[in-house]
């Protein structure tokens, strides 16, 4: 698959617009990431002083993009809007399990990363440049789940400041602090899925 | 492996998941340990089921002539999260006429002397396959690689 339209939100006009799925991180990917992503967020971080940290701002995505390169476990998607990556995700599609009781033990697919463009970050810039990156991200991995046969069944960390999204908006259980990884671990069940994929219809 | 993805665009449009609020962001702080963790515990199995293989050996009789019980070998084989136990390495570095130090750092049992077996592993994980039956490439990775932990 390459090429898949996803309807996202230009910020400013709060208008549709179509953005491109691609599966696979090319090196104008990474490039995007190291020479426009980072370059504005430095920029931004400047000039919001000390109020803001940035839990991602470390991420070597040349490093993880290598290491899983020819994994056949791995899938990557990008989402490309106005010639520049918006938003980046890393699943993992093997040997990860449920932790929910009701589930526990069964495949999942494991959103190992999800990164959005700083300019669409709600804590660095208002308006956005895109909105609904991240959700149609999550919709993707739902998607894959259902395709590798684990129905919809998601986990992953967490980064503070999505926190919120992820419990009250998304629909996941929280399933608190993970001591191994200092963040908070979500699980998304096959209903809550199902849910999710029928919110927007 | 390549998906079919669907997105209705009023799924995103008029969905209530709406990230107003806050950013989406997830990340797995420990990932680059666990994919090379990963990687060297497929070329740990990938290697005890082509030597298996190679001697027209079940796993039933790999665990009867080793001592070890099958599931073990199994977990070993197939699971590249399993961490077998110092014995079994033991007894399969001298079976199979293998480097236990190296196969115990490949274990992740000792601490690593070199980069050399690890990268051996990794081109070793790339290199192989899944296939039933040896093939001619996939014996000679299997030889490349059993020349390094033989050192």
């Amino acid at each position: 698959m390459s090429g898949a339209r996803v309807s996202i939100i230009e910020g400013a006009s709060r208008r549709a617009i179509e953005a491109t799925l691609v599966e696979g991180i090319t090196r104008k990917h990474l490039h995007d990431v190291e020479m426009k992503w980072k370059p504005w967020r430095s920029q931004r971080l400047k000039e919001l002083g000390d109020a803001i940290t940035e839990e991602s701002s470390h991420w070597d995505w040349e490093a993880k993009v290598d290491v899983i390169e020819g994994l056949v476990s791995y899938a990557a998607f990008v989402l490309e809007c106005g010639g520049d990556a918006q938003g980046i995700m890393i699943l993992n599609t093997g040997f990860k399990f449920c932790r929910i009781q009701s589930q526990d033990k069964m495949p999942l697919v494991y959103v190992e990363f999800l990164e959005t463009a700083p300019w669409n970050r709600k804590q660095l810039v208002t308006p956005r440049r895109y909105c609904r990156v991240g959700p149609a991200l999550i919709d993707v991995a739902i998607q894959v789940s259902e395709q590798v046969g684990y129905q919809g069944r998601l986990g992953l960390h967490s980064l503070p400041q999505s926190d919120g999204w992820y419990r009250d908006i998304c629909g996941m259980t929280d399933l608190g602090i993970d001591r191994d990884k200092g963040l908070r671990y979500f699980e998304m069940t096959i209903e809550q899925a199902a849910a999710y994929l029928k919110e927007g219809r | 492996m390549s998906f079919s993805i669907n997105i209705p665009a009023s799924r995103i449009l008029d969905s209530s998941h709406d990230d107003h609020e806050f950013d989406v962001a997830a990340g797995n702080p420990q990932f680059l340990g666990e994919v090379r963790d990963k990687i060297r515990g497929r070329a740990l199995g990938i290697l005890f089921q082509y030597l298996r293989r190679d001697r027209a050996m079940t796993i039933e009789q790999l665990a009867e002539q080793i001592g070890i019980a099958q599931e073990e070998i199994w977990a070993l084989e197939r699971d590249p999260h399993f961490h077998p136990k110092p014995r079994t390495i033991q007894r399969l570095a001298a079976y199979f006429e293998l480097s236990e130090q190296k196969l115990s750092e490949l274990a992740d049992l000792k601490p690593a002397s070199s980069l050399e077996v690890q990268a051996a592993a990794v081109r070793f994980a790339m290199d192989t396959s899944k296939a039933i039956d040896l093939h001619a490439d996939e014996r000679n990775a299997l030889n490349q690689f059993v020349k390094h932990l033989c050192q």
